[in-house]
């Protein structure tokens, strides 16, 4: 029974080293990526619900790289991997402030990975996104450049 | 050259064959793989029709590897599914028509596994096999006599139970239990037909002997709620199998009997008879860890279910044969919510005339409730619960409603030692669907308001109060009072802002305060500033430097824990050498923590946890802290024992890793385990045994209620533990003038983990 601990087809492209050590060490990580947060769930919300799943060793939260404020994902590390894998299978797909939230395999966190890759600041995603999520700033940024002058009154 | 290429064509040509006559055997393996896993699964194509296809595969000659495969395979799904041996045991049957030997391999290989299962304690495993070597006679595969004669002797150790009161029988009841158990859940399956053969009724007659003979005072712990009746788990699946026999066998309905071979009896009638060979069960081994005892404890009320769906009688065999199928889908795929969810359902779906929605629901909750400890951790169930629901928005939410109703409504008699579970699934279920709750109909289960207030301790009102408090952790304060009625705003709990008291200058330390802050402000500040700034102050004692650090640290921390946790890193060496060694001095920091966070039990909990394993407060300084008067209060909150618990588990983590580096002392490492859960023992019953003794009803009343239910609670998680020290557990029950109640608890625990 392991359909749900593992590996789902993401690899992130700014991880040193090669594929297979990449792989290798998602495989022994105690460390998930939290995805589809809203921009306004708190680390304490994120620390409850993990901890169901056992201890938190830390909770890294992903930050604006300009704004330094949250911009919609963390990572979580465990001091067990089984612990990890718990929250593999209970938490991915469940709802935190009212949002599926996605939960990942990561290699482990890194000093900077904390911060948005978008250009804008935020992660990717959101700079792309073309439906309206009020969690998460909004429009994506590059449609609510365009239709700006809308939204001042929103 | 020229030869030498038509060799090498040659030989390829060869290669070909072999590989294409590989390929071929890989593709019937793969398929008999397919084939033989969907038997398990109810839903899709119906079971005969699977169990036609896998014996059109097979109905020539099987090579060697295959049957070996075969074999292998048979034993993984009879021990993950034991519910569907019959399945297996129809496929097997139909083997045997034309393939005798497969079959009389298959009961050799199949008996020596039974042996290894009890050996290797697989016990889960071990009862799928019984059932499907018995199915195996209803397929036409062994006699009855040698069936029978199989039977007993797996009981054959049940014979002669010796007085309670007799010396110390070496063979613990658990064993005979687990064996009886085994065969008495097999019985419903073969009672028809073998009703009225001596070696049966002698059979039953062994059973209901030792099922009158065994001890069920194990089980008297184990009650979740302590105004009704709970069933040791083996008394009643015997009261419910020999209702059956009082009916003549007559069939179970809602065919809760899967008879998969029913639909091949022409053709299995002609397949050649085996006989089993006697069996002798392996002995018993020293400190052989059997399943331990059970209580079952049904929620719903009898008449609970639609006009379309009924819910049998708990004592009748249909509930018996349902909850085994939903308790052996969990036992299997509870890690895999989707997959499970899939299976339990498509088991209602067969199921058309029977509540088995509520059924499911009531077996994953008592299973989530279950004393000592529920297997698995709480937000597996929480997790199966939201995935069944979002599967059936029409069928499944009502029936949680319903439940967590009727346990709200229980609460009263409920035990402390299941309570957080409660309190933790109900928060996490309510998170995933926007907290949106009947709680106008809760409010109406409450007979008369109850009072907010904190020192109203009656378990609804505790409950309603703990509830709220971690839907707000999963949540936001504004969030849960806006779908609160205003009759229950009052059990909201405060905002967590923090509390910096030096803010007021003429406070003792605000000086000093002062001036860290400056310091620490500072992005060029150290620790070695910190300490020359506090030891060079004078006029104030070490506890209140103290207290003013930690002040300090808290308040500049307080957006997150993080930035709690960076800054208590920073100083950590500053603390380490204003405490080390001192419990005084520790408490001082805890104090710090719980003056500042006095508005949220969360950021407290968070962190002296974090401080505990920073090594800057030791775990036996937070055991004296909890028990100590501060926190008398606070002892009927569950933050507190989360902070307990937490500490215990560092303390074992700690002893992991030292077992990892000192592999030649590992007794040297177990001693702080011992040693921290002994020590809250004995500050359970100091605190317990200091409480006045009052009326029922009033809050010390409730106090002690909560407490020594805490007390229970720790000596069930810990049970293996305290197991080992048990002579001491003994020795504090035996102390002449403890309390009635307090030695009632220790005692019933003991006799549940010396069972």
């Amino acid at each position: 029974m392991t359909a749900s601990v593992e590996l789902s087809s993401y690899r992130d492209q700014h991880f040193k080293g090669s594929r297979s050590e990449q792989e290798r060490s998602l495989r022994d990580s105690c460390t998930l990526y939290v995805g589809n947060l809203s921009f306004y769930t708190t680390e304490e919300q994120i620390h409850e619900l993990f901890s169901r799943c056992g201890d938190v060793r830390v909770i890294v939260m992903g930050l604006d790289k300009y704004k330094k404020t949250p911009c919609g994902f963390c990572f979580v590390e465990y001091y067990i991997r089984s612990e990890a894998e718990a929250a593999m299978r209970f938490v991915n797909g469940t709802r935190l402030d009212d949002r599926l939230i996605r939960v990942d395999w990561d290699a482990g966190f890194i000093e900077g990975r904390q911060y948005g890759r978008g250009k804008t600041g935020g992660q990717v995603r959101d700079e792309y996104r073309t439906d309206y999520d009020a969690g998460r700033g909004g429009y994506g940024k590059l449609l609510s450049q365009k239709i700006a002058p809308n939204t001042d009154n929103r | 050259m020229e030869s030498g290429r038509r060799k090498r064509a040659d030989s390829s040509g060869d290669e070909e064959d072999d590989s294409r006559r590989k390929r071929t055997s890989d593709v019937k393996m793969a398929t008999v793989d397919r084939l033989m896993g969907s038997l398990s699964y109810q839903g899709g194509t119906s079971i005969e029709l699977k169990l036609e296809n896998l014996s059109y595969l097979l109905r020539n000659e099987i090579s060697p590897e295959l049957r070996k495969h075969i074999l292998q395979l048979l034993i993984t799904c009879v021990g993950n599914h034991p519910g569907q041996a019959s399945a297996y045991a129809t496929f097997v049957g139909l083997l045997n028509i034309v393939n005798f030997e497969f079959a009389f391999e298959c009961l050799a290989f199949m008996t020596q596994k039974l042996h290894e299962t009890i050996c290797n304690r697989d016990w889960f495993r071990m009862r799928g096999v019984v059932h499907f070597l018995v199915d195996l006679y209803n397929c036409h595969v062994v006699t009855s006599s040698s069936l029978l004669n199989f039977l007993a002797g797996c009981v054959k150790e049940c014979e002669n139970v010796k007085d309670p009161d007799d010396e110390l029988d070496p063979v613990p009841q658990t064993r005979r239990d687990w064996l009886a158990y085994c065969v008495l859940s097999a019985i419903p399956m073969i009672g028809k037909d073998m009703q009225g053969k001596a070696g049966f009724e002698g059979l039953m007659l062994t059973l209901q002997i030792y099922i009158k003979k065994r001890s069920t005072l194990p089980t008297a712990a184990l009650c979740i709620w302590r105004d009704s009746k709970h069933r040791d788990y083996l008394e009643l699946l015997w009261q419910r199998v020999d209702g059956l026999r009082r009916e003549h066998w007559a069939e179970p309905e809602h065919q809760l009997i899967p008879r998969p071979y029913l639909a091949f009896d022409e053709a299995l009638s002609i397949g050649p008879l085996h006989c089993l060979r006697d069996f002798q069960v392996a002995p018993h081994e020293h400190k052989c860890p059997y399943p331990p005892p059970r209580v079952s404890f049904y929620f719903f009320p009898y008449d609970t279910g639609d006009e379309h769906r009924e819910l049998p009688h708990p004592l009748r065999i249909e509930r018996h044969l349902m909850e085994v199928q939903i308790q052996d889908i969990l036992k299997s795929l509870h890690l895999e919510r989707r997959i499970c969810a899939d299976n339990l359902l498509a088991y209602a779906a067969t199921k058309t005339q029977l509540a088995v929605y509520h059924c499911i629901v009531e077996v994953i909750l008592s299973e989530m409730l279950h004393l000592p400890a529920s297997e698995w951790i709480n937000i597996n169930y929480g997790a199966l619960l939201v995935e069944l629901c979002k599967r059936q928005p029409d069928k499944v939410p009502r029936v949680v409603n319903h439940a967590a109703l009727i346990l709200f409504d229980r609460l009263d008699s409920m035990s402390v030692a299941c309570f957080d579970r409660l309190v933790n699934w109900l928060s996490f279920h309510l998170s995933n669907f926007g907290f949106a709750l009947y709680w106008d109909k809760w409010g109406q289960s409450l007979r008369s308001s109850i009072v907010p207030s904190a020192t109203n301790l009656q378990p609804k009102a505790v409950f309603l109060r703990e509830l709220l408090k971690k839907c707000v952790r999963l949540s936001y304060p504004e969030r849960i009072a806006q779908i609160l009625p205003d009759f229950l705003a009052g059990f909201l709990p405060r905002t967590p802002i923090p509390h910096f008291k030096f803010v007021d200058e003429t406070l003792p330390g605000a000086l000093l305060s002062k001036n860290l802050l400056d310091t620490m402000r500072n992005k060029q500040s150290c620790p070695e500033m910190i300490s020359t700034l506090i030891n060079g102050t004078t006029g104030i004692g070490p506890l209140l430097k103290i207290n003013v650090l930690t002040q300090n640290c808290l308040h500049l921390g307080s957006k997150s824990f993080s930035h709690t946790f960076a800054i208590l890193c920073k100083y950590h060496s500053v603390f380490k050498d204003l405490t080390a060694g001192d419990s005084e001095k520790q408490h001082a920091i805890l104090n710090g923590i719980f003056e500042v966070w006095v508005d949220s039990e969360q950021f407290r909990l968070v962190v002296s946890e974090r401080l505990v394993r920073m090594k800057v407060i030791e775990p036996r300084c937070i055991v004296s802290w909890i028990f100590g008067p501060l926190m008398r209060k606070e002892l009927t909150k569950i933050y507190i024992w989360e902070l307990l618990h937490s500490t215990v588990r560092h303390v074992k983590r700690v002893q992991k890793q030292n077992e990892v580096i000192d592999v030649d002392c590992p007794s040297g490492t177990d001693y702080a385990v011992r040693s921290i859960l002994l020590d809250i023992v004995n500050r359970f019953v100091k605190a317990l045994s200091a409480a006045p003794e009052e009326h029922e009803g009033s809050e010390e009343h409730y106090w002690f209620h909560w407490v020594l239910g805490r007390l229970q609670e720790t000596l069930f998680l810990y049970a293996d533990d305290y197991k080992n020290i048990s002579c001491k557990l003994h020795k504090i029950s035996e102390e002449a003038d403890l309390r009635e109640s307090i030695s009632k608890t220790m005692q019933g625990f003991l006799t549940y983990v010396t069972a």
